[in-house]
């Protein structure tokens, strides 16, 4: 089987998003099993990865720099050396062993994005609070951050096409398909969830399914009674030298994406790497 | 009368516009009632001298006379630090955890906390800008929390300290503590470090 974990990163000047797909690159290592555990980073200046002190984690080191930012993903199907592919977000850190859920994948599916996320408590996240541009205009609430698929085939390519084209015309399809709530920007998860509603195609690729299952943690979609700017406000980010990460005292045991940037901290990082260079 | 001019090698020797300055103080809790130049406390029984610093500090109100006491038995004009300097607020305020130093860009921390791993003594100690004329206020007690390796949920001892125990001297405390440990504390103070030697 040919597959592997792609993970699109660009030069910012405030966030370190190499730092972050080192990170996630290294918790694959850590969790998943030989054949599944191949990770490609696509990046604007691969010199950087010379900084690393394990830049092996990188099975495959991608040189692009057509987009910037998160617009870069939407050409994934492009980008990809995999014949299967999941796409990920760089903020985010694999805790336990997902094999299983990519031999799904694999033998049914030739496109797949989530749908549904869950917070640190394991409640499946029902508010819209970040999401009303797709509640109101009815289109399909998609989570670009874990997105599988296969190379060359016609759903996904016809899919990421007609994504990329969305990104590139904001305003047009604001227009059509966001007239009872325009967001200020069309981002990836917008334009992958339009493209799903125009190609008729969202009980193929998002259907309900008990996995991928992704902790978001958004502050204000935790459940939680009150305000808040950050989740780490209210509950602590808690990593150990066993790979293990606790969220206030709730072991997380999902795909953990942890938004805030500054939570990999270097001492996250140079654990992970213990743990890494341990295990190897 | 003709008045005599001073020499002009004495004169250029005086300090310029040099003022002292006193506090009134209430007699029975040493409480300060006031700040005067000298000219205008010359009638006051109760007063000591001041430094100018302090008289112009609370002249411009940054800050008060309820920031300090005269000590009675040594006349002496002491601050009164409010313990908690930091608000607590976020759950790293009320479980903060102590950063160690390698992996810090503080360098000016408020509380040192050190670990010896021959002599397995853990040693708490207070920034050198805590140790002269402070009294503090109110209930002073720290508790630190010696858990797991960033895991709090995980207590292996619960230390407590007074801060008036570390502000001069430092307070040890024998603990035979795995190879990785964690200190969390409530976060009084702004910057609290940690080491291993």
């Amino acid at each position: 089987m040919n597959f592997g974990y792609l993970i699109v990163v660009s030069s910012n000047k405030e966030v370190d998003y190499l730092k972050l797909a080192y990170a996630l690159a290294l918790s694959i290592k850590n969790t998943q099993k030989p054949g599944y555990d191949k990770v490609a980073l696509v990046i604007d200046n691969p010199e950087l990865i010379k900084n690393l002190k394990s830049p092996w984690v990188f099975d495959h080191v991608i040189k692009w720099d057509k987009e910037t930012h998160w617009d870069g993903r939407s050409w994934m199907d492009q980008l990809s050396p995999f014949e299967n592919t999941v796409c990920l977000d760089a903020d985010m850190l694999f805790l336990r062993d997902y094999s299983h859920w990519i031999d799904y994948f694999v033998k049914h599916k030739e496109l797949y994005v989530a749908s549904k996320a869950y917070t640190y408590r394991g409640e499946e996240i029902t508010s819209d609070f970040y999401r009303k541009a797709f509640t109101k205009n009815k289109i399909p609430s998609l989570y670009s951050m874990f997105t599988f698929f296969k190379k060359n085939t016609d759903i996904a390519t016809e899919f990421f096409e007609l994504g990329r084209f969305i990104l590139k015309n904001p305003i047009e399809f604001k227009n059509l398909y966001m007239s009872d709530f325009r967001p200020k920007v069309v981002g990836t998860d917008e334009a992958f969830g339009l493209a799903a509603k125009i190609l008729d195609i969202a009980d193929d690729i998002a259907h309900d399914l008990d996995f991928p299952k992704l902790v978001h943690l958004k502050p204000m979609i935790q459940n939680w009674p009150w305000a808040a700017e950050r989740v780490t406000e209210h509950a602590g980010f808690y990593f150990n030298m066993h790979g293990n990460l606790k969220i206030g005292n709730y072991q997380q045991y999902d795909i953990v994406h942890y938004v805030e940037k500054d939570l990999i901290t270097d001492e996250i990082v140079s654990m992970l790497e213990e743990i890494a260079w341990n295990k190897n | 009368m003709e008045q005599k001019l001073m020499d002009f090698d004495e004169w250029i020797k005086l300090p310029v516009n040099q003022v002292e300055y006193f506090v009134k103080f209430n007699e029975d809790d040493g409480s300060l009632l006031g700040v005067y130049p000298a000219h205008a406390s010359q009638d006051f029984l109760n007063k000591i001298k001041i430094d100018e610093e302090v008289a112009d500090s609370i002249a411009s109100g940054e800050e008060n006379i309820f920031s300090y006491r005269v000590d009675l038995p040594t006349k002496k004009l002491v601050k009164i630090s409010k313990f908690s300097t930091h608000s607590l607020i976020k759950i790293d305020d009320v479980l903060h955890r102590v950063i160690d130093k390698k992996w810090s860009t503080i360098t000016d921390p408020d509380v040192m906390i050190s670990y010896n791993k021959e002599n397995k003594s853990l040693t708490f100690s207070m920034s050198d800008k805590y140790s002269k004329n402070i009294i503090w206020d109110g209930e002073t007690e720290m508790v630190f929390l010696v858990t797991d390796y960033n895991d709090p949920n995980v207590l292996l001892h619960m230390l407590s300290i007074r801060a008036g125990d570390i502000t001069e001297i430092t307070k040890s405390f024998t603990l035979d503590l795995p190879n990785r440990f964690s200190v969390y504390t409530r976060r009084i103070f702004d910057k609290y470090i940690f080491e291993t030697k």
